[in-house]
């Protein structure tokens, strides 16, 4: 075989290798053995059953989805305002500055990132639960969010701004009309990858969540206590629900690649005006 | 009225910076130069190095440092070496309309929690799991993966392997391919082309994929805490366990955060400083 051929045989074997794992766990949770393991036994449903009358799953899945949601608008709006406040900026050294501190939350290890932010909610006496848990996802999102709208913006035709201007629009309708249907896909892009990154988020969640756990939480701490074919069909839903997210996102980013929105059309721009 | 406005545009990311990205790093340090944490109400605890000096006595606490820097230099290795024949396959041999799908592809199993996927590992590595069935089939005796350290670096770069990909998928697709056609042409060898083209070419991928990665591995508590046992503790399971509703040694706590922080850093800045090393790669 070529070396080319070697390569490609090599980003199959890693890409199975990958999948391996996932793929035993859902075949685990369809067997009926009481105890989770192979030799696998008869198929089943029953797991599925008992996962989705456990009060604690349902509880669970509705808190991740809220956190994810709201996070990820929080993170998508100070990731914008960040970046585009840095493109406005006069001084380098501030946008140095703006730039550096909003990759920090990047850069940080996940368990230095997650003590600290619980440490932060005890010093202004907010108590752990949701509210904690949106915010500290939100700041950890948003540096996906100042990165994916900063290469967007970088990619604005600034002819449309100063036509836009010369056609006497203010700064607020410049962004209404102009900045933010060009940013859309990175909007887009950004919301759904934050989203995806809260719901699987698991060492914010563990610290910051108090007695409200999200599902890797939920998860995390049933494993601890041992390994039943309930929890492994609660995660088997779980790994399909991440699956469609994360569809979700990969389609949305893929939007990224189209040319944007607002072409200069003299009839839009009548209209626009 | 316009310049108030353009002030206030410019002001709140700027704070929102400062409180929500930087504050927790201080409120960090701080705690950790507190002799106790949370105080009685209404009292201000005295400042002490208490908790520095804690780390610097026992030998324990600087075992698990030891033992998760190790650790991240293993799995950063481990994941550079796995990782960069697959972006570059991905970056230079697929054709370019069937690229986005076959990165996609590769960072999908990346979607999940890394919570699940340490479970999945559980699954596979376990006493009844499908490694140890297939070799008890096979008439072989099972191996005690689980719980030892081969078990945590699998974690580990089952977790981080997409923190190292997409930085070097990003550089090598900047490469154009006409310049490794070039240096074929005037007679450089598989072996030459890359050491003298395509690694420096990449060097700032490299660079970048080292350090995330590391600093990403030094943070993750999952793997250990579920692919670990009590043979293999690592400095995240250390410093959750100071926030355990029992112990509450939130200074000891803080303290090992920012112990991480800086040591995990200066390793990093160090890793990364290799890359202009790469950029000047000699083929003998």
């Amino acid at each position: 075989m070529n070396r080319a051929g070697r390569l490609g045989a090599l980003y199959w074997a890693v890409l199975a290798l990958l999948a391996t794992p996932l793929a035993l766990l859902a075949l685990t949770s369809l067997s009926d053995g009481l105890v989770v393991g192979y030799p696998l036994g008869r198929p089943t449903l029953r797991w599925y059953a008992e996962a989705l009358a456990d009060p604690a799953f349902g509880q669970s899945f509705a808190l991740s989805l809220g956190v994810a949601a709201s996070s990820s608008a929080l993170a998508v709006v100070a990731g914008t305002w960040i970046a585009l406040a840095a493109g406005a900026l006069g001084s380098r050294a501030l946008r140095w500055a703006l730039r550096g501190g909003a990759l920090l939350p990047l850069a940080t290890p996940g368990i230095v990132h997650a003590v600290a932010l619980r440490i932060a909610i005890q010093t202004v006496g907010l108590d752990p639960g949701p509210l904690a848990m949106v915010l500290g996802h939100a700041v950890h999102a948003t540096p996906y969010a100042v990165i994916m709208v900063g290469v967007r913006l970088a990619s604005l035709p600034p002819e449309q701004v100063g036509a836009a201007k010369t056609l006497g629009a203010g700064p607020a309708r410049v962004f209404l009309r102009v900045v933010l249907p060009w940013l859309w896909p990175a909007l887009f892009g950004s919301a759904a990858l934050a989203a995806l990154t809260s719901f699987d988020d698991f060492i914010r969640s563990f610290l910051l969540g108090g007695y409200d756990q999200t599902l890797p939480v939920l998860i995390f701490g049933r494993l601890r206590s041992g390994l039943t074919p309930e929890i492994n069909a609660m995660a088997t839903l779980v790994l399909l629900a991440a699956c469609a997210l994360g569809l979700a996102a990969d389609c949305l980013a893929g939007h990224r690649r189209r040319p944007g929105a607002l072409p200069l059309d003299p009839a839009k721009g009548r209209e626009a005006l | 009225m316009r310049r108030a406005a353009r002030a206030l545009f410019l002001a709140v990311p700027l704070i929102w910076v400062a409180v929500a990205h930087l504050g927790p790093l201080a409120a960090m340090v701080r705690i950790s130069l507190l002799a106790v944490y949370p105080g009685p109400p209404g009292a201000t605890p005295p400042w002490s190095v208490a908790a520095y000096a804690a780390f610097l006595e026992g030998t324990g606490f600087r075992f698990s440092l030891w033992r998760s820097l190790w650790l991240a230099v293993a799995t950063t290795g481990a994941a550079l070496l796995l990782a960069y024949p697959l972006a570059y396959h991905v970056a230079l041999k697929v054709e370019p309309a069937r690229r986005g799908r076959r990165l996609a592809l590769l960072l999908a199993p990346f979607w999940t929690s890394e919570v699940l996927r340490m479970f999945a590992l559980v699954l596979l590595l376990a006493n009844r799991g499908a490694v140890n069935s297939l070799l008890r089939w096979a008439g072989l005796a099972p191996l005690p993966i689980l719980y030892g350290n081969g078990a945590v670096l699998a974690g580990l770069l089952y977790a981080v392997l997409l923190t190292m990909l997409l930085p070097l998928y990003a550089a090598l697709e900047r490469m154009r391919p006409d310049v490794l056609a070039a240096a074929a042409t005037l007679g450089a060898r598989a072996g030459r082309r890359f050491w003298q083209v395509t690694l420096p070419l990449s060097a700032s991928g490299v660079a970048a994929g080292v350090v995330l990665t590391f600093l990403a591995t030094l943070g993750i508590f999952a793997a250990p805490a579920l692919l670990g046992g009590a043979g293999t503790p690592v400095f995240a399971t250390t410093i959750v366990d100071m926030f355990g509703a029992a112990s509450g040694r939130w200074p000891l706590g803080a303290a090992f955060g920012f112990i991480l922080l800086a040591a995990g850093t200066a390793a990093a800045v160090c890793l990364g400083a290799l890359a202009p090393g790469l950029r000047r790669a000699r083929w003998p």
